[in-house]
């Protein structure tokens, strides 16, 4: 069983279901080479607008129309993301652009015996969609389709204008007096492959099921796109957050179907003359929720300024994953937050910059300025073997006077592995790094890290405990930490 | 208007300083009603502890004022943090004088006996001026995620250290906000300590007196007048080998 779901008008339902204030005018979506409507709301309709007629006729029906192009890129990114969105009932989805798709009941027999079990499903599923739709269901796909563009409700009187043939074949057929299908397959197929040629034999073959359709399945795309066309052209965020956040609950909508989160947004505005301006929201943790997502993009728009006015918004969510799982502790947690950790890093994050929120963490080294790392915040400190560090590293150790210090204990000395003293190019060693801009100006880098050190617990004039080492190769005292 | 100060009372808004010192602090704690044992983390240090009432009260702000960074003041907070970590709840840094270093602290978690499978999270932040610092501090308190933060900061002003009072409130948090020495205008911290260094006229005779002095100036407190503590041998960050 197959069934054939035709969209009208797809392109401008979603227009109207993202933009309601649009419904009360006569709305159309006219093709601009050949100026000709397209698809056109009720209103329209109403009107005495059918799509096919010409733009100028739509003009002199409706005074007040609404005019707005057709986009057939868009088109099929639509059918596609609504194929995407069927895919979760229905397993065996074919495109047939650019406003229709076929399904194959067959595969989901199991789950849905009756068919009548599919067709609440598809309605339930279509729902939310907010667009007119017509279905037709038929034992072959070519039928369904026929079916569903006919409105017919059997097989026998689908008329032939809508039998997928050139219009000579047609022509022909209507002179024949055969006005229906049924007509036509009344007729002995042999007689009629004599009188109107091989191509209505193949036809009338692939109607019936005995040739196999060759058909493309749709595979679920791996990211979210969607494109909204602003009702006026818009110069500042406020009046932006609006239709950003529909577009972030459709966002949502398919996030929730899928049990995602998304690491990254890409948000385009367009403009008229100029280069879009993108905004680019990389988050440290997986998020889905509309109303977290767009406290975000606020974050982040609060820092970019807009060029121009915007006429359209686009959003681009990638990096999609499984939901990773919330671990609270029902009996510990829970009572006082408000909001997740991740949720708070990624707002600092994208605040203050994405360098500027981090967590330390320990790293087996025994180069002091090497037995720490930066890490992703939000990762747990590690235990560690070695024992009286200070709490504070300076992250350039600092030259001092020994004269002013008092040693207290040592001396802990750091050898530097063979390796490190036999390289020759050891430049790269963060150690040298690290003091190169210390005011001590005999810069030998290479030198410097394979130098021997002895650490020393001091204590200065006013009675602060640090952390000092000598340098052999420099001969010379550093500060490198401090222990209060 | 004698209900509403009653009613200050018993939130521990308000009190009455004379009755503070005579009674022990266990008791006084009840008297203040809301105030538990969980409240309180100590500061390591008996005497201070004493002077506060018990130690560092959770969901206020404290502010330690330094002479000198790096005084012994990050020491008077190390069980806060123990704590934080037991309770897997992470520790802000934000805008830190230098490098946490993560072997230092995790050497004092393992002396506290904090085991190692329990979360200790620290993250630190370092915004690039200090409108921002005020809004992460904020941002991160409303949140509830967290332990204990603490803030560097240059000087605050009145309102800004109300909305941290304010925001502090809804935690279970410990606030510091540790700065240099300020004058004594109103701030709605619950206590301000002074941190002063003494001169260590012994340097040169190691033996005698191996360790700085510090003394503790309680500029503001909860429960009692401003006191000036005797010196103290100035305390170090409890990750040191025995």
């Amino acid at each position: 069983m197959w069934v054939y779901v035709r969209l009208p008008s797809l392109q401008l339902d979603r227009m109207l279901a993202l933009q309601p204030e649009l419904a009360e005018r006569a709305l159309v979506l006219y093709c601009e080479q050949q100026q000709r409507v397209m698809q056109c709301n009720s209103v329209a309709a109403n009107l005495g607008i059918r799509p096919d007629s010409s733009l100028s006729d739509a003009w002199l029906l409706a005074e007040d129309l609404v005019p707005y192009r057709y986009r057939e890129a868009q088109q099929r990114h639509l059918l596609q993301h609504l194929a995407a969105d069927l895919y979760q009932v229905f397993a065996a989805i074919s495109l047939d652009p650019p406003n229709g798709l076929w399904l194959d009941l067959k595969p989901m027999q199991k789950l849905y015996p009756d068919t009548r079990q599919s067709e609440n499903q598809l309605q339930l599923q279509l729902t939310p969609w907010q667009v007119r739709y017509h279905y037709g269901l038929g034992q072959t796909p070519l039928v369904a389709k026929m079916l569903a563009q006919s409105d017919v409700a059997t097989v026998g009187d689908i008329p032939i204008q809508y039998l997928p043939c050139d219009d000579k074949l047609q022509a022909q057929l209507v002179r024949m007096g055969l006005n229906t299908l049924g007509a036509l397959q009344a007729i002995p197929r042999a007689l009629a492959g004599q009188r109107l040629g091989k191509e209505l034999v193949h036809l009338l073959a692939r109607i019936q099921g005995e040739q196999h359709e060759s058909l493309h399945y749709f595979q679920p795309p791996l990211w979210f796109y969607q494109r909204l066309t602003l009702l006026a052209e818009t110069s500042g965020w406020q009046a932006l957050r609006f239709p950003l956040k529909r577009l972030l609950q459709e966002l949502e909508h398919y996030l929730e179907g899928r049990q995602q989160e998304t690491r990254y947004l890409l948000l385009t505005f367009y403009h008229r003359d100029i280069e879009p301006t993108i905004l680019e929201i990389g988050l440290a943790h997986g998020g889905y929720l509309a109303s977290e997502l767009a406290t975000f993009c606020q974050l982040k728009m609060e820092s970019l300024k807009l060029p121009a006015a915007v006429l359209e918004i686009s959003i681009q969510a990638k990096q999609l994953q499984p939901r990773s799982k919330q671990h609270g502790d029902l009996l510990q947690g829970g009572q006082k937050q408000r909001k997740s950790l991740p949720r708070l890093l990624n707002e600092l994050q994208l605040r203050l910059g994405h360098s500027r929120v981090f967590a330390v963490q320990n790293r087996h080294d025994w180069l002091p300025e090497r037995a720490w790392q930066r890490s992703a915040a939000g990762s747990v400190l590690a235990t560690t073997h070695i024992t009286g560090r200070p709490l504070w590293l300076l992250p350039k150790p600092k030259p001092v006077q020994i004269q002013q210090w008092c040693l207290l204990r040592g001396p802990e000395r750091y050898q530097p592995p063979w390796w490190q003293l036999a390289a020759d190019d050891a430049a790269h060693f963060s150690a040298p790094k690290a003091m190169q801009g210390s005011s001590n100006g005999q810069s030998a880098g290479v030198e410097q890290c394979s130098g021997y050190r002895d650490y020393w617990v001091a204590r200065n004039q006013r009675g602060q405990p640090g952390w000092l080492f000598y340098d052999y190769q420099q001969e010379c005292w550093w500060l490198h930490g401090w222990f209060s | 208007m004698q209900a509403n100060l009653q009613q200050l009372m018993d939130k521990g808004a308000l009190w009455k300083g004379g009755a503070w010192k005579n009674s022990e602090p266990n008791g006084e704690r009840n008297a203040f009603g809301e105030g538990s044992a969980a409240d309180f983390v100590s500061t390591g240090q008996p005497l201070l502890d004493q002077a506060l009432g018990g130690g560092w009260r959770a969901r206020r702000v404290h502010e330690l004022q330094c002479e000198y960074v790096f005084g012994g003041e990050l020491s008077l907070l190390a069980p806060a943090i123990a704590e934080a970590a037991k309770a897997a709840r992470p520790v802000f840094w934000l805008s830190p004088p230098a490098i946490p270093y993560a072997p230092g602290i995790a050497g004092m978690l393992q002396q506290a006996k904090v085991a190692s499978s329990q979360q200790a999270q620290h993250i630190v932040l370092t915004p690039a001026n200090e409108a921002d610092a005020l809004w992460a501090a904020e941002t991160i308190l409303h949140s509830g995620q967290v332990g204990v933060l603490l803030l560097w900061a240059d000087s605050l002003s009145a309102t800004a250290v109300r909305r941290l009072h304010l925001a502090a409130a809804e935690t279970d948090a410990w606030v510091f906000v540790l700065t240099g020495i300020q004058n004594e205008e109103a701030r709605s911290y619950a206590t301000r300590l002074r941190i002063l260094l003494l001169p260590d006229k012994a340097h040169a005779i190691t033996a005698h007196a191996p360790r700085g002095q510090v003394q503790w100036q309680l500029l503001k407190r909860h429960g009692g007048w401003p006191i000036r503590l005797p010196r103290q041998p100035l305390p170090r960050w409890p990750s040191e080998r025995a």
